[in-house]
């Protein structure tokens, strides 16, 4: 189960990466985000491939106890915020998008 | 009276032609009949098509932006048009024009705000897609607490103070459910009449399938929240 979780973050980790790397090849992508999606997804390369690195940094901090689980549980609710966060956004714009276009329509005729 | 047929139309080439040749010139109580085809960023000749017709206005939006937004667009330019009422009807050639008349009469009578034209789905649609529609007027009336028997129905007729009334921000397929929901909130009165479909394998292709289901239902449950 652990090495299939792992073949799958670095699949879609490398897929990321060559996705920002045509956009930003394609000048879509600033130099910026594309260093920072590229070490994002870098690191989840890096904490598939050791998770260990997660109870490493739990005991750093004082808490070596459950750190794995409490990453993920964090994660998650990020994930989840991001992805409000970002279904609101795409509702306003697409909003908005309708809204030019039928006034735009309107005035043609 | 005047009479507004709207028509969006997406990648209707095959069918366009025939629809609008076969709209009615003239109906019993309407005084003038505009056409409004709304061309939701097709790419092949359904625009072209549209406009060799003399009496078609033809509105192309730039581009796709889904049937909810086609239909309101063609609501704005009906009202623009100063038209008494407005008629949908979908591009693909599954409504028959005859029915027009039909689904008007109870607004030229001022007996209805709106009507919508119940398809007739014995022994003509496969058992699956009827059941999909089913589901979708079930899922209409669970979310606007308003039963109507085909909620999907494309072809509908609506006075335009209905219309005038109504805040749609639909942009797909849940513009129909969408309506139905503003006709229970302003407590307007809805009609079912049933009406001819014609069935061709085009149109059976051109029809909702499952996963525009799974999008109406994330929409009308986002509208309702107003996300």
């Amino acid at each position: 189960m652990i090495l299939i979780t792992k073949i799958v973050a670095i699949c879609l980790a490398v897929t990321v990466i060559a996705k920002t790397y045509l956009a930003f090849k394609k000048k879509e992508e600033s130099f910026i985000m594309f260093i920072f999606w590229t070490a994002t997804w870098l690191s989840i390369i890096f904490v598939a491939v050791y998770p260990i690195i997660i109870d490493k940094i739990g005991s750093l901090i004082g808490d070596s106890r459950n750190s794995v689980i409490a990453f993920f549980g964090l994660a998650f609710v990020f994930i989840l915020f991001v992805t409000y966060r970002i279904y609101v956004k795409a509702n306003k714009i697409e909003k908005q998008l309708c809204k030019i276009i039928i006034d735009s329509a309107k005035d043609k005729v | 009276m005047k009479l507004a047929i709207i028509i969006p139309a997406y990648n209707e080439e095959k069918t366009i032609l025939s629809v609008l040749k076969s709209l009615p010139s003239g109906i019993k109580g309407i005084s003038e009949i505009v056409t409004i085809v709304v061309n939701d960023g097709s790419e092949d000749k359904t625009s072209r098509l549209a406009s060799s017709i003399k009496n078609a206005t033809v509105i192309n939006l730039p581009v796709n932006m889904g049937v909810g937004v086609a239909t309101v667009t063609g609501f704005e330019i009906a009202k623009k048009l100063q038209a008494d009422m407005i008629i949908t009807m979908d591009a693909d050639g599954q409504h028959d024009p005859r029915d027009i008349a039909k689904l008007i009469k109870p607004i030229i009578n001022r007996q209805s705000d709106i009507v919508i034209g119940v398809r007739l789905f014995a022994g003509q649609m496969p058992v699956l897609r009827r059941i999909g529609n089913f589901l979708l007027s079930l899922l209409t009336w669970l979310v606007y607490y308003k039963w109507v028997r085909d909620s999907q129905s494309g072809m509908k007729a609506i006075s335009i103070s209905a219309i005038e009334k109504m805040d749609l921000k639909s942009v797909g397929f849940e513009i129909c459910s969408e309506i139905i929901g503003e006709c229970q909130r302003l407590h307007l009165v809805v009609d079912e009449i049933p009406i001819r479909t014609v069935y061709s394998p085009y149109s059976k292709k051109k029809g909702q399938n499952w996963l525009n289901g799974i999008n109406i239902l994330t929409k009308l449950l986002s509208l309702k929240i107003k996300l």
